[in-house]
Order: structure tokens, then C-alpha cells, then sequence
């Protein structure tokens, strides 16, 4: 597969190292009063869906970014790739 | 000046040097180098800090390395024994100090000459999963060769650098010279 | 034993070879299929199952029958087609599967038993007594059944590996891939042509026809000399692209130029913006009672022995040549043959009202009935009606119709569709960017092979946005197949479909009766397909007769699926070429040569080599070695690389509030010139790794992970900072490298030391245990110490550029000659820290909590951290397990980590298991041997007796619990 780092282009996904569900990026808040209960689904429960997925990717042989790639597991088609930094920032300005 | 005697990443006393047909191999332990975390409005030694995929040069072979998001590799030729890192410092200033840490001893780094850029062209290819497009001169891109994570870095046509952890530098050294064999 | 005239053979560069060891001449260009043809040789191999003498059927890379052994010694090679090996000087080849000489196979006798080998014979036989299958029934079956054989030694040859990008990747290099490389070539953008033969041209080499007027073989040399001059494209002959792989990634193997020089083989992984699959068709055949004989070919392949390699596959000049088939193709082979002199006697068209072509005779509506000639054909049955003749026929080719080659486009699990006007499957979803051209997309003559793969050609130009350039394409032979459809003879005799797996139209009646008819379960029931030829000839004429078995239609009975490779690939490519030493990359710490000088013996620790142990002379033991080391560590000073331990520079204005939410424990208020050993949690709340940090100065930091995880916490950390808290300013970058850190421990560690330091205080009150300090060595060397301990001994790690290792650790050894300094390595190490009850990756194992080490209150509640939310889980505060230590009650009886802990009294079973051991070791501080491990309620149980049980050797030995400290419970020598 080939993953379109959005700095450097389209590279290969051997330098990259799979997490899985973007999910992760929202780590919940760990003063709320459900903060174990939140853990719990942050922590255990992931989609695993059969088409678009929105999935982690570090650039492990590169420039050590975390990617934020959105792919159809079915297909494998890659639909699009955002950095994990930007991602966040474009969540903090909302 | 310290009495203690240091030896290149391949163990040896001193650099050593392979030709093998038109190839020139060879370790260069004169490279000092420090990472350099910041915004892209400095200019260590006057050398523009580049975009992503791209190294800058001055003519003193100094160099800058994109390594990563807001962070850069500063290189500079036959100055490993210096304190590198201090002398960079020094340069850009508390602000900066900081924010910048020694990698000389971290890397390996193993220049590659040819007599064309075609000879240049039949290694990476045989090394390097990426368009030879993207290895051209000015580039700098981290990727991996044969599992083993490097930089390449593209001085200029007939050059290419390798830059390797050093801890693997046995093994890269391997795979480039048994690579330009074929 | 016939060379006829023409052919594109070089006759001034005669080849000698040898198969089964008798001598043969051939010319250069040939392959080793038709330098056995023109010696004459039609009998070259033994089928798989019955032990039938089969000579070769095709002339290409769909070879069901020609295989071979090449080479001799670590050399040799099996299973290699006879069809796709240029010939080369001193080439040796040998035929397979056959006891005793080709001619006379002992296991012939297999022939007369076919009816209990039947379709799924391996299921229905054999099954009794079951302990006879290993011992007896499946190395029999293997001797019997099987393909060539591996030397056992190891491979000497070399492969290569490599990477390519172009724009556009044509797959085959006949009439449609050549169009097409030539106006991708001309319109400038970067072009890859790869092609199985080791010679271009494709079926244009094999037929005799004219491009504007100039003979195919001359244009081909033409276009190939334009496609040469042009940078921008690459040719690849004996190159099989073999496997269709996500968003335009292709594997090929690319077979060495020279047998003897460079690389074997070499694997290119190739990724391209576009490619078309130009990779032409199969000729399939049609089973009749006895069509295995050596002598019956596929037609079209025996015009390509004619026009190509100027042979035929006759076994006398004089033998009749016939040739069977439903279409018009057929009659092409006979009219070449004629033009060529040969003598064709009759084509036997199944066709009611087929017409000859030439000056043959032609038997319409009729079929080949039966044939005879056990080692090489000599007769054949023709039957037209009810009537049957038998004519004296040493040569016969077979023509059923063409099969595209859309295997590629099928490996992203795209079915094929039946075009029942063309009688085959064709590919209808091909992957994206993968255009498929010539006959490979059903279009098989000259003038439809050009103009689609000019049309593929445009279509990839235009979606990379290129202009295309003008282009005519030549005149050439536009004849359409008439095709109609007839797929066996029937017959009580007999009749394979495959060859290369000796399946008959029997077994495939067997397999429908037995409800075995969809494909799937019809190829694992008769084999069917598998093989080193997976049914390139056969599979799709299986399908048509096992439709008509069923009276369904052939898209009904299924479609057959392809998945890569394409013709078989050597595990010695796919290996990339790395053997031995260099199988897999290595790192070597700063000391390696050091330690390697001194006759360290080495381990590895993941990719890392560490020096386990330095024996000297006299040791015969490595636990002598060990114990000496170890000893030494307590009784004076020892120095260890302990490099390889992950170290993280930490550095930015946030650098502390961000090792805060790293650490479980506070980091962020640790002072400059102080170390603090850190917990790190998984989010869930168990214990992920641990280390030291140490503050260099002000918001600098440097982590140090244990060496298993250094990658791991680094990939963590970069997550943490970019995806959980972007806004901390804090940057992290590896030293792992770029320090030797050498461990100077024992009570005589600061005398050592002390001989060193420039202008440095070492005293316990100017540097303090868990103090850092950045400073010079050796007048002027910068480095850095630090005063921890993993031993419990007085100790600093001290760390150096790594180019100064090798001195520095030399240094100690000549400073500290007169304290007794010890190198020690990891084992002395772990006997060291399990004496101390220190933690490694034994004890953290991804299961254990803090509290586990007794490290609970570490965890602060004071802050958020990764894994402090989820640590406060009831189940994991309830947790009453502890770290112990454990000393045999006999001291002369073994500790075994891994054996599980159980009250004296009570069953040794699931319900009653009270913990583990984790580490054991000898002790020589102690005495005997000592472990750590977790026990239920351990914190309380000091003195206590338990059984450690290890069931796997009938161990059940009595320990007493201890503290985990062994030595110097208190800790006062490390602070010493």
C-alpha cells in the first residue's frame, strides 16, 4: 500500500507502523466523574468496520509523524491523510 | 585535549575507504551533527532551514536536514571532535540552546561516490523504495534500506550519503558495499 | 530430430548440455524444450500421480509436464520448465519423478493401480491404522508423488532485490505491450516493459506473419531498438511480474542474464502510476482418451517450435504430423507446417463444417478418439460418427481454443467473466490503473492486439495527464477465430485435463458424483490446478466439462480466482539474498570489538549483540564465569556496557509537565543534576515499562527505557506528544546511539572512577546517589554520569561519545588493574539484579501492576498520567500479589522461573495456583539458587514455605518466601 504523507508524498506503508482506530486521539477527560467508565470504552471498545475507517499510522522509518489516514478496508483504497497534529489543532480551535 | 583514542563505527582505528568499480565507499567520521528543534525562522550558520524532504548547503559543506515536523538535523563537515552541539548553541543563542541536542555519535555516515548520476541511479534502486525523483539533489529523506533506517542525502549528483544508526553501521556498511558489488 | 530451416536461432554458436547425463548440441536462442526436440528427445519427465511418460506441451511458462532438475550439487534446481530455460553452455538438466532410468520407472506400476488413486484417494485411503500415516503412508506417497528434490545444502547462489517507479508498467512485450511501450516511450514518460521470455516479441516470434510487409520478428527487432535508444524506458526480458499487490505495487522476479555471473534472481518490487497488462493467452487443450503422450502438444505452440526455434517435436523426420481442434487456429499450425515441408496429413476439426485452409486433409465434425504409443505417440483413432480409423501419427497438436491470461487483474479478488461469444473468461474489474490489452483482453489477432494496446496506452497517458503523440500502427493479420464450442471426447479410457496433477475427466465425474462439484471443493478433491503450473492449461476446460457434468452453464459452475504469484517464485529471492551473519540486521554496542578481543561469548538482545559473559582461562563453565563476575561486582569494581538501554532526550519549555503525564509517578518537579526512577503505565493501567529520567538542566531531560522497549516508549512518547497533547512544547529525539554508557559498579567504583574525572567531586556529598552530572574525563573528553545502581552497589554509569567506548572501557581496565576490575556481562548482570530484587522484562510483563513490584504508592493520584485513570480499576487495586524472593528449602535444589507456586498441602491444579516465579538464578552472594516471583498476599507471607511445581519436569520443590532483596535490604551501600 502506498500511505499520502501529506508533507512528503505518497510512501510506502513498510515505513510505516499501524495503530489502528483514530479514536484514540480523544483521550477522555480524566476529572470527569465517569472517568474509569470513559477509560474503559477509550481503551476497549474500537470500531472495526468493513469499508471507511479512520486509522493511525506512525511514519516509523520517516519523519516520525502519526498520520491520520482514512481507508476503506475493504478495498484498501486510501481516501485521504491528514498529520495527527493538525487533526488535534483543527479539534482545539472548535 | 583528551588522550583517549577514538575508533570509527566499524571499529576500526581509522576511516577506510572501498572502491569497488566506479563506486568509491566511504565512512566519514568527520561529520558533526546536533538536532535542532524550533520554528523555521532561524538560520543556523546562516544556512536556511529547509522544507520537508530537503537538506540546505553552504559551501563549507555545512548542512541542514529536515528531519521532521519542527525539527532539523545541523550538520557541518570534519567537525566530530568538536562539541558541536555547544558551538551550535552559542551560535543561536539561550533561546534556541535549549532546544538542540548532540547527535553526532548517534550516526553513521557512509558517502557514496560514482562517476555519473546513472551509476548513482543502478544503487539506489537496487536500496531504496522511492522514486529516484525523490532521492535527487538537495534531497534528504529518511526511509528505510534493506530494514535498516536511514537519511539519504544527495550533496550533489555523483554523491549520495548514507546516514545510518551507528550501532548498525556493520550491517549498512554490509549492505551498501555488497549492493554495489552486484 | 529435425532442425528446419529459418527460426530465430543464432546456428554459428552452437550450446553443448547434457540431459540425463547424455551429451546434446542446440544453438544459441534456443531454450532447452526445443534443443531437446531438435536432438530428437520427446520422453523428458514422469507424471505425478500414475508415473506416465510425458514429454513437453507447450512453449512457454504454462509448462505442465517439462520439468526438470538443472545443475548439480548445492546447485541444483528443481521443478524448473524445460520451456522457460535459455539454453547456455554446459547446461545440465535431469528429468524427475522416476526410479530407475526415465525409460523404465519402477513406479510405473502405479499406472496399473489407477484405480485406487483415484479423486480424493489421499481422503478415502490411508486412513487405517492412523499411526501408519506418518510412519509409513505419507513418506511413500512423497516418494512416489512428487516433484523434483532440493539438495539439502545451503544455496550458493546470490540474489538481489530492488525498487522501480515508473509512470507506466506494461506486463508482456508481444504486439500489445510493445505498442504501448513505444507511445508511452515516445510521449516521455517513464516506462517499464517486462516480459517472462528472455526474448521480446511475444507470440509475434511464433507466428509467421508480416507487418507492413516486414516479417513480425524484423518489426519486433525494430521497435525494440527505438524502445532501447529512449531513456526513459526500461526493457526487462526474463522478467515475471508474478503478483498485483494495493495501489499499484507489482512483485517481479527478473531471472539473471548470465547463469554463472551475478545475481541468480532478483525481486523488484515495482510501483507505478499506471500499468497495462498485456500478458497475451494460453492455448487450452482437449482431453481425449490417452492425450498424454509424449508427442501431443498444444498447437500453437508447436508453430512457435517451428517458426521461432526452427524445430518440430517430431521423433523422426519422417513421422505424420495431425492436428485436432474446434477453431480456426488450429489450421494455422497446419498450414505453417506445410509451408515448412512437414508433413501434416490431416487436421480433425470437431467443427461440422470446417474447411481446410490449405493443401491438408481435413476431417470436419470429427474427433481424436484414442491414441497409442506408450513412450511417444504412434498412432492416433479418428472418429467422425460412428466411424473410427486408426492413422500411423507420430506428431499431434492440439488446438481448444485460447485462454486470456487475466490472472493479474484477478489478484484483488476481481472474477472473471465467461464471454460466451469467445468461449473464455475475460477480466471485467480489473484493479484501478490497470489496463489490460491484446489477447489478454480477448483480443487475439495481430491487428486487435495492436490497437488495444494502443488504446491502453492512450488510456494511461491521458489519466496522467500527458499528451499523447501521433501514431499509425502498421498493417497486419486481422483474421477473426471462429470458435466453436466442444470441450473432451468422451471415452471409457483415460482423458486428462490436467496434466501436470494427472487428473482425468474421470475423476472430475468421480468428484461430481461424490458432490465435490464446486470449484473449490473440485480442486482440493482432485488436485486439480495445484502445482507448480496451478492449471494454466487445465482449469478452465475442467470447469467446461464439470458444467456439463451438472448441465449447468459455465458461468454457473464458477470462475476460477487467481491470487499471485504467477508462475512459481524461489523462496531464495523472496529471502532478498542475506544469509548467515547478514540474514538480519545487527547492532554492536561501542564495546563489541573490545569484547569480542577478550573472547566475550554474546547474546542477542533483540537486534542488539550484548556480551553475556568474558570467560578466562581455566573456566569450563559459563556459571564459573558468572560467578566470578558477579562476585567481583560485590567485592570490588565491575564495569558492563549497558549502551544498548533506550535514551530519550527530552527537551522543551513543557518538558517536565509532559514526562508528568508520561510517568505515573511526579517527574516534573526533579531538579537539575537529579535522576528519579520513573513507572511508566499502559492506558489500562498496568505496567508498561520503567527507568530512569534524569534532569541535565533545565527542561532537559533524558529518559532512559529498557532495551526490549526503547523503540516502543519513543513511538509512545511521539504519540503522546502529537496526538494527545500538541499544545506542550517538548521536543524528543533518540540518543540511544550516540552514548556509550558503561556501568562502573562495586564499592570500589568511586576509587575507579575517581582516576578518571577531571576536576570532579565524587564525593558522597558533592554527588549523591541519584545525582547526574554533565562533565569531562580523561582531560577534556566530554561526557556524563550518573549515580544509579541496578546491582545495589555503590555505582555510576558514565557515558562517553560512542566513538570513545572502546577507549574508555579499555582505560578502566588498565586504571583499575590494581582494584580488580571485572568486566561482567548480561548474565552477571541479571544474577545481580535479582540478588537487589530489581524488575526486568520477567517480572514486567504487561500483566502486573504496580503494587505488584510493591511500587504502588508510586503511582500518583495527584495528576493525571497514561494508565492513571485506569489503575484506580477495583480489580487492579484488589490485586494481592506481590514481588518475593524465594531460596530453596534444600539449598542444593534447583529454582525454575516459570514453575508455579502452591500451598504445601494442597492440589497442584488451576484453582490453587498462588503465583509464579519469574527469575531465578544462581546467587553466589546467597549461596544457592534464588528467584523472584509473584505470590498471592506476598507482602505478608515473609518465611512461609510453598511448592514450587514444574510439572513439565516432575519438579516439586519446597521454597521458603523471602524479601526480593537478597542484599543489602536497606539499600545503604548504594548510598554509601
Amino acid at each position: 500500500m502506498l500511505i499520502p504523507h501529506p508533507l512528503l508524498g505518497p510512501r510506502d506503508a513498510q515505513e510505516f507502523t499501524y495503530l489502528g482506530d483514530a479514536s484514540l486521539l480523544s483521550r477522555p477527560d480524566p476529572d470527569a466523574p465517569d472517568a474509569v467508565d470513559a477509560f474503559c470504552d477509550y481503551v476497549f471498545l474500537r470500531d472495526n468496520p468493513a469499508g471507511v475507517h479512520k486509522e493511525l499510522w506512525y511514519h516509523e522509518q520517516g519523519d516520525r509523524s502519526w498520520l491520520v489516514v482514512i481507508r476503506n478496508t475493504v478495498t484498501h483504497e486510501v481516501l485521504g491523510a491528514e498529520l495527527a497534529t493538525d487533526v488535534m489543532r483543527a479539534k482545539g480551535a472548535t | 585535549m583528551t588522550d583517549l583514542i577514538p575508533i570509527t563505527a566499524l571499529g576500526t582505528a581509522a576511516a577506510e575507504t572501498t572502491r569497488i568499480g566506479q563506486y568509491e565507499l566511504h565512512e566519514n567520521t568527520g561529520l558533526a551533527l546536533a538536532s535542532l528543534s524550533c520554528a523555521d525562522d532561524v538560520k543556523p550558520f546562516g544556512l536556511a532551514l529547509p522544507e520537508p524532504g530537503k537538506m540546505t548547503q553552504d559551501p563549507q559543506r555545512r548542512s541542514a536536514i529536515w528531519m521532521g515536523q519542527g525539527l532539523w538535523l545541523i550538520a557541518a563537515q570534519d567537525q566530530a571532535d568538536s562539541d558541536f552541539a555547544h558551538s551550535l548553541g552559542e551560535e543561536l543563542g539561550p533561546t534556541f540552546a535549549a532546544k538542540i541536542t548532540e547527535q553526532t555519535d548517534a550516526w553513521v555516515a557512509f558517502d557514496i561516490k560514482a562517476t555519473s548520476e546513472g551509476d548513482i541511479q543502478a544503487v539506489l534502486e537496487r536500496l531504496v523504495n522511492l522514486p529516484f525523483s525523490a532521492t535527487g539533489p538537495g534531497c534528504a529523506v529518511r526511509t528505510l534500506v534493506h530494514h535498516l533506517s536511514v537519511f539519504i542525502l544527495r550533496p550533489n549528483r555523483q554523491e549520495i550519503t548514507f546516514l545510518g544508526l551507528r550501532s548498525y553501521a556493520e550491517s549498512l556498511h554490509h549492505v551498501l558495499e555488497a549492493s554495489l558489488r552486484k | 530430430m529435425t532442425r528446419l530451416s529459418g527460426g530465430l536461432i543464432d546456428r554459428s554458436a552452437p550450446l553443448n548440455f547434457t540431459f540425463n547425463g547424455k551429451s546434446y548440441q542446440g544453438f544459441a536462442g534456443d531454450t532447452l524444450a526445443s534443443a531437446l526436440f531438435a536432438n530428437g528427445v520427446r520422453l523428458v519427465g514422469r507424471s505425478f500421480k500414475y508415473h506416465r511418460p510425458r514429454g513437453i506441451v507447450s512453449a512457454g511458462s504454462e509448462e505442465p509436464n517439462g520439468l526438470v532438475t538443472l545443475g548439480h550439487g548445492a546447485r541444483q534446481t528443481p521443478n524448473t520448465r524445460a520451456t522457460m530455460v535459455p539454453l547456455f553452455e554446459g547446461l545440465e538438466a535431469r528429468s524427475q519423478n522416476h526410479i530407475g532410468p526415465l525409460g523404465f520407472d519402477m513406479m510405473a506400476v502405479n499406472d496399473l493401480a489407477a484405480p485406487l488413486l483415484s479423486a480424493g484417494f489421499y481422503y478415502k485411503t490411508f486412513m487405517w491404522p492412523k499411526a501408519f500415516w506418518e510412519k509409513l503412508y505419507e513418506p511413500a506417497i512423497r516418494r512416489a508423488a512428487g516433484l523434483g528434490a532440493l539438495s539439502g545444502q545451503p544455496d550458493p547462489d546470490e540474489y538481489d532485490r530492488g525498487y522501480l517507479h515508473p509512470d507506466v508498467l506494461i506486463i508482456g512485450a508481444g504486439a500489445a505491450g510493445l505498442i504501448a511501450a513505444l507511445l508511452a516511450g515516445r510521449a516521455g514518460v517513464d516506462v517499464v516493459l517486462a516480459d517472462e521470455d528472455a526474448r521480446m516479441g511475444g507470440r509475434l516470434l511464433a507466428e509467421g506473419g508480416v507487418l507492413n510487409d516486414t516479417p513480425a520478428p524484423d518489426w519486433v527487432a525494430g521497435v525494440l531498438a527505438e524502445l532501447a535508444s529512449l531513456p526513459n524506458v526500461r526493457l526487462m526480458p526474463r522478467t515475471t511480474v508474478f503478483g498485483v499487490y494495493d495501489h499499484g505495487i507489482f512483485g517481479a522476479v527478473e531471472q539473471g542474464a548470465d547463469p554463472l555471473i551475478g545475481p541468480r534472481e532478483t525481486l523488484w518490487r515495482i510501483t507505478a502510476k499506471q500499468a497495462i497488462l498485456a500478458s497475451g493467452a494460453t492455448e487450452r487443450h482437449i482431453p481425449f482418451a490417452n492425450n498424454d503422450r509424449p508427442g501431443i502438444l498444444l498447437s500453437g505452440a508447436m508453430r512457435a517450435y517451428a517458426n521461432r526455434w526452427a524445430v518440430t517435436p517430431q521423433g523422426a523426420a519422417t513421422d505424420r504430423i495431425a492436428i485436432f481442434t474446434n477453431n480456426d487456429d488450429g489450421h494455422r499450425t497446419a498450414l505453417a507446417l506445410r509451408a515448412l515441408g512437414q508433413p501434416v496429413f490431416a487436421v480433425i476439426d470437431t467443427r461440422n463444417d470446417a474447411r481446410s485452409l490449405g493443401d491438408y486433409t481435413t476431417h470436419e465434425g470429427a474427433v481424436v478418439s484414442d491414441t497409442m504409443g506408450r513412450k511417444g505417440l504412434r498412432a492416433i483413432e479418428v472418429t467422425q460418427g460412428d466411424r473410427s480409423t486408426w492413422y500411423e501419427c507420430g506428431v499431434l497438436g492440439v488446438s481448444g481454443g485460447w485462454n486470456p491470461n487475466v490472472h493479474l487483474a484477478s489478484h484483488h479478488r476481481g472474477r472473471p467473466h465467461w464471454d460466451e461469444n469467445r468461449l473464455c473468461f475475460l477480466s471485467e474489474d480489473a484493479p484501478q490503473g490497470l489496463h489490460i490489452a491484446g489477447a489478454a483482453a480477448g483480443q487475439g489477432s495481430t491487428e486487435a492486439a495492436l490497437k488495444s494496446g494502443l488504446s491502453a496506452a492512450r488510456a494511461a497517458l491521458k489519466t496522467l495527464g500527458v499528451k499523447v503523440p501521433r501514431m499509425t500502427l502498421p498493417q497486419a493479420n486481422s483474421e477473426p477465430d471462429q470458435i466453436s464450442a466442444f470441450w473432451h471426447v468422451p471415452s471409457r479410457s483415460r482423458a486428462w485435463v490436467d496434466l501436470q496433477n494427472d487428473v482425468t475427466v474421470k475423476d472430475l465425474k468421480l468428484a461430481h458424483q461424490e458432490n465435490m462439484a464446486p470449484v473449490e471443493h473440485l480442486k482440493r478433491w482432485t488436485t486439480l490446478g495445484m502445482a507448480t503450473d496451478q492449471g494454466k492449461t487445465a482449469n478452465v476446460t475442467a470447469l467446461a466439462v464439470m458444467a456439463e457434468l451438472t448441465g449447468k452453464t459455465i458461468p454457473e459452475t464458477g470462475t476460477t480466482i487467481f491470487r499471485p504469484p504467477y508462475t512459481p517464485v524461489s523462496l531464495g529471492v523472496l529471502g532478498g539474498g542475506d544469509t548467515g551473519v547478514h540474514f538480519r540486521p545487527r547492532r554492536l554496542t561501542p564495546t563489541h570489538h573490545w569484547a569480542d578481543a577478550r573472547g566475550a561469548v554474546f547474546v542477542e538482545a533483540g537486534a542488539w549483540m550484548r556480551a553475556q559473559y568474558y570467560p578466562t582461562p581455566g573456566e569450563t563453565h559459563w556459571r564459573e564465569t558468572v560467578d566470578r563476575e558477579a562476585a567481583a561486582v560485590r567485592a570490588g569494581v565491575g564495569i558492563c556496557d549497558v549502551t544498548t538501554l533506550g535514551k530519550i532526550d527530552v527537551q522543551g519549555a513543557d518538558a517536565g509537565a509532559f514526562l508528568d503525564r508520561i510517568y505515573a509517578n511526579m517527574m516534573g518537579t526533579l531538579k537539575p543534576g537529579k535522576v528519579r526512577y520513573g513507572l511508566m503505565l499502559r492506558e489500562d493501567g498496568q505496567l508498561y515499562d520503567d527507568g530512569t529520567c534524569a534532569c541535565l538542566a533545565e527542561g532537559h531531560y533524558v529518559v532512559t527505557t529498557t532495551t526490549a522497549n526503547a523503540g516502543l516508549v519513543l513511538q509512545r512518547m511521539e504519540f503522546a506528544s502529537q496526538c494527545l497533547w500538541p499544545e506542550l512544547d517538548v521536543s524528543l529525539i533518540s540518543t540511544t546511539d550516540a552514548w556509550a554508557q558503561i556501568a562502573i559498579a562495586g564499592p570500589k567504583s568511586r576509587e575507579l572512577l575517581a582516576r578518571f574525572v577531571d576536576d570532579f567531586d565524587l564525593s558522597n556529598d558533592a554527588f549523591p546517589f541519584m545525582g547526574c552530572a554533565a562533565l569531562t574525563i580523561c582531560k577534556g573528553l566530554r561526557a556524563r554520569l550518573f549515580r544509579i545502581s541496578f546491582s545495589g552497589e555503590l555505582a555510576y554509569e558514565l557515558a562517553v561519545p560512542a566513538r570513545y567506548g572502546h577507549a574508555v572501557m579499555a582505560r578502566l581496565m588498565e586504571e583499575g588493574a590494581d582494584l580488580g576490575v571485572t568486566p561482567y556481562g548480561t548474565e552477571a548482570l541479571g544474577v545481580l539484579r535479582i540478588e537487589k530484587g530489581h524488575a526486568t522484562a520477567n517480572e514486567i510483563t504487561g500483566q502486573t501492576t504496580a503494587a505488584m513490584l510493591g511500587l504502588g504508592r508510586m503511582v500518583s493520584a495527584k495528576k493525571d498520567s497514561i494508565g492513571a485513570v485506569m489503575s484506580r480499576r477495583e480489580g487492579l487495586v484488589d490485586e494481592t500479589r506481590r514481588l518475593v524472593g524465594f531460596v530453596p528449602v534444600d539449598a542444593d535444589d534447583p529454582v525454575v522461573a516459570g514453575a508455579h507456586l502452591f500451598a504445601p498441602d494442597a492440589p497442584q491444579d488451576l484453582a490453587h495456583d498462588q503465583g509464579w516465579i519469574t527469575s531465578a538464578c544462581y546467587s553466589p552472594h546467597v549461596g544457592s539458587m534464588i528467584g523472584l516471583g509473584y505470590i498471592e498476599s506476598g507482602a505478608d507471607r515473609t518465611g512461609e514455605e510453598v511448592i514450587a511445581a514444574n510439572p513439565l519436569e516432575g519438579q516439586h520443590i519446597r521454597m521458603k518466601i523471602t524479601s526480593a532483596h537478597f542484599v543489602d535490604p536497606e539499600g545503604e551501600r548504594l548510598r554509601d
